[in-house]
């Protein structure tokens, strides 16, 4: 079976066991891999009603055919699972180099179900699977233990070639908003994947592989390996990324007036005009990258002031967003700092900032009473910031109700309103109200709000509501697809955006299972509808397809994007009809019949 | 004895080299484990390795787009 491995790791861990199935090659062909073949296996068999961190729920790390195959970009996989924020589906992708070394391992992905009596990790080497004691790494941060797991294989080789993912002690507390950290800076951040993995106590999963991935047609695969390597030495990208990696988003949503500030309420703020500038010249320590990419966008940051002294990784762009303008802070150093221990706790910093954010909006308007937080929250306070998020990953007082994430908070003190996301999930760093396919896109997109569904928004029609909704469903496919194959894209789509019509032959390339452009694009159409369908019988509907009322009704006050709002009216039921789904947003049997899901319809 | 040389201020970790030198060895596998460049790359203490498998033009040298990678004197 060429490009995938063919084989599944099912880990039991009630029951201590383990056991490897075949891939069927027909389900890997219509599902792809990663994302869409995770959410097939998640469909089948979980009760989409069941509570998200229940023992009954499952998490499943999958990679696609290309992840590990070499293709430039395809570093990535998915853990996807029933969501206990949205309580829908949940996947979250991360690159590095876990993915690729499960495939070296000899598995496309492993299903992790049931739960550990007792705190344990999974460790893989090749056919040898472990299911190991982790009560000693209950409690530590992502990269304690990772080092601890790495000393204890014992061998300094076999050390650095062990990748792992593991959660923070947000991910142990069940917090709504903890993520799954790999290398200490990639993060399959949202929907809460981690507080699942805790639920289970499973601290870690580690893998170590020897095997290889097996191409379809060698030739082919040379020559687009070498249109790949023409087209990136030709490109700016190469010296760009390294730079300043996805800072340049921050320059963006300046420009445009979409910055995300003070909890959505505005799209500029001062202070930030010059960041990635001044990101590069006085934080920046070095870059990283993922297996088979060379473009280095992760950067390793350092504060040197002792107020908010810190070093680590992952201060992505909307990661700055959310944790700055959106909290009205602009102290770079609270905001790396807040990133940091964001991402030695585990906890999904795009959440962080959003749920910080509401609860600073909730005080200011006096229905948050000071005696809960301890002091009086306002916008801009860089101290109360980092003060906050230890508290929310170790759910410590007030920091119990921000780890229940935004939606829940803004309803506890009964101003529902005041959650800035979509399907009890926050938003990403761009403030819809300047591009209306993002409002569209926010609004439909499968886990809850979200800045990787719909990422093709275009300056010049960023304020039309015609013709959208067929931008924004081929754009939800694609990136569908992109999510099963394993590949990024961040540099698919956004560097590289001609690259979308080899994807196809990369994937005929690798796999030899008969992809054509149209056959995969269906593919991807088939996996976004899987998920739509998982989500209506989890209880979604098409009143959870909206956004807050601030974005649909109160104009962006000032700004490049004055005067604006997300006419999403405009657009969903253009939207439903370019899906094939009827009007109350459900797929009809006509269009599930073209996509291979009438076993699937919702009854 | 050609030798490829690294430089590990370039080397940005992708392993794209491994890659493609592992195709070097196997008809139609990638199995970054078994190329002859791994040991230049992972193990840190090693800088310089001896390898003439593909001639005149190292395909590994060619795979780097970081230009780490390099024939000394040449």
């Amino acid at each position: 079976m060429p490009g995938w491995i063919g084989k599944i790791l099912r880990v039991n861990l009630s029951k201590d066991k383990y056991s490897v199935e075949d891939l069927d090659p027909n389900l890997a062909r219509n599902f792809i891999g990663g994302r869409g073949l995770a959410t097939k296996y998640l469909f089948d068999e979980v009760n989409p009603k069941i509570d998200g961190i229940s023992p009954q729920n499952k998490l499943l790390f999958a990679t696609g055919p290309l992840t590990g195959s070499g293709v430039i970009g395809s570093g990535r996989f998915m853990v996807v699972t029933k969501s206990p924020l949205t309580e829908g589906v949940g996947c979250a992708n991360a690159g590095g180099y876990f993915g690729p070394e499960l495939k070296f391992s000899g598995y496309d992905m492993i299903i992790l179900e049931g739960k550990a009596r007792k705190p344990v990790y999974v460790l893989i080497e090749d056919d040898k699977v472990e299911i190991k004691p982790a009560q000693h790494l209950w409690g530590k941060t992502t990269s304690e233990t990772e080092e601890m797991v790495k000393v204890e294989i014992g061998d300094a080789h076999k050390a650095k070639e062990l990748q792992i993912c593991t959660i923070g002690p947000a991910g142990e507390n069940r917090v709504r908003i903890a993520n799954i950290i790999h290398a200490g800076h990639h993060a399959a951040g949202r929907g809460g994947v981690g507080a699942v993995m805790g639920s289970k106590n499973l601290k870690a999963v580690a893998v170590r592989g020897t095997k290889g991935v097996t191409l379809a047609n060698r030739e082919s695969y040379l020559k687009l390996m070498a249109t790949l390597s023409d087209s990136i030495r030709k490109s700016p990208t190469l010296e760009r990324r390294p730079l300043y990696g996805t800072w340049t988003g921050i320059t963006r949503a300046y420009k445009f007036g979409v910055l995300a500030t003070k909890n959505f309420q505005a799209g500029v703020i001062e202070g930030v005009d010059n960041a990635e500038k001044v990101l590069r010249d006085k934080y920046y320590v070095r870059s990283h990258t993922c297996h088979s990419c060379p473009f280095q966008e992760m950067k390793t940051t350092r504060v040197t002031d002792p107020e908010f002294q810190s070093e680590g990784g992952g201060l992505e762009w909307e990661s700055f967003g959310l944790l700055g303008p959106d909290c009205g802070i602009t102290n770079f150093d609270a905001i790396n700092k807040a990133c940091h221990l964001c991402n030695e706790l585990g906890i999904d910093t795009i959440s962080a900032g959003g749920t910080i954010a509401c609860a600073m909006e909730l005080s200011e308007r006096g229905y948050l009473p000071e005696k809960d937080v301890g002091y009086p929250l306002r916008f801009g306070d860089a101290k109360a910031l980092v003060d906050l998020i230890p508290k929310m990953g170790r759910r410590q007082g007030f920091g119990d109700f921000l780890a229940e994430g935004a939606y829940r908070l803004a309803k506890k003190y009964g101003h529902p309103e005041l959650f800035m996301g979509a399907k009890k999930q926050e938003f990403p760093g761009f403030h819809p109200q300047g591009f209306q396919i993002l409002g569209l896109g926010y609004a439909t997109s499968n886990r809850g709000a979200c800045h990787l569904k719909n990422i093709a928004y275009y300056d010049d029609s960023r304020f039309e509501t015609a013709g959208q909704a067929a931008l924004a469903k081929t754009d939800q496919d694609y990136i569908a697809v992109m999510d099963s194959a394993g590949l990024c894209h961040a540099i698919y789509v956004r560097d590289f955006p001609v690259w979308r019509n080899i994807v196809a032959q990369l994937l005929e390339a690798v796999t030899g299972a008969g992809y054509t452009q149209e056959t995969m694009l269906l593919a991807g159409e088939r996996i976004w509808n899987l998920e739509r369908l998982f989500n209506l019988k989890a209880g979604l509907a098409a009143k959870d397809d909206t956004l807050p009322q601030r974005i649909l009704e109160q104009p962006m006050p000032e700004g490049p994007s004055k005067g604006h709002v997300v006419r999403l009216n405009d657009m969903l039921p253009e939207y439903y009809k370019v899906r094939g789904w009827d009007k109350n947003g459900v797929p009809t049997p006509e269009k599930l019949a073209e996509l291979g899901l009438r076993k699937e319809r919702v009854k | 004895m050609a030798k490829i040389k690294i430089d590990r201020n370039k080397c940005c970790e992708c392993y794209l080299c491994e890659t493609i030198c592992s195709l070097q060895f196997s008809e139609n596998t990638v199995n970054p484990k078994r190329s002859r460049v791994v040991g230049l790359v992972r193990k840190l203490d090693v800088s310089e390795i001896n390898c003439e498998h593909c001639g005149n033009e190292p395909q590994c040298i060619k795979a780097c787009l970081s230009d780490a990678l390099a024939e000394p004197g040449r």
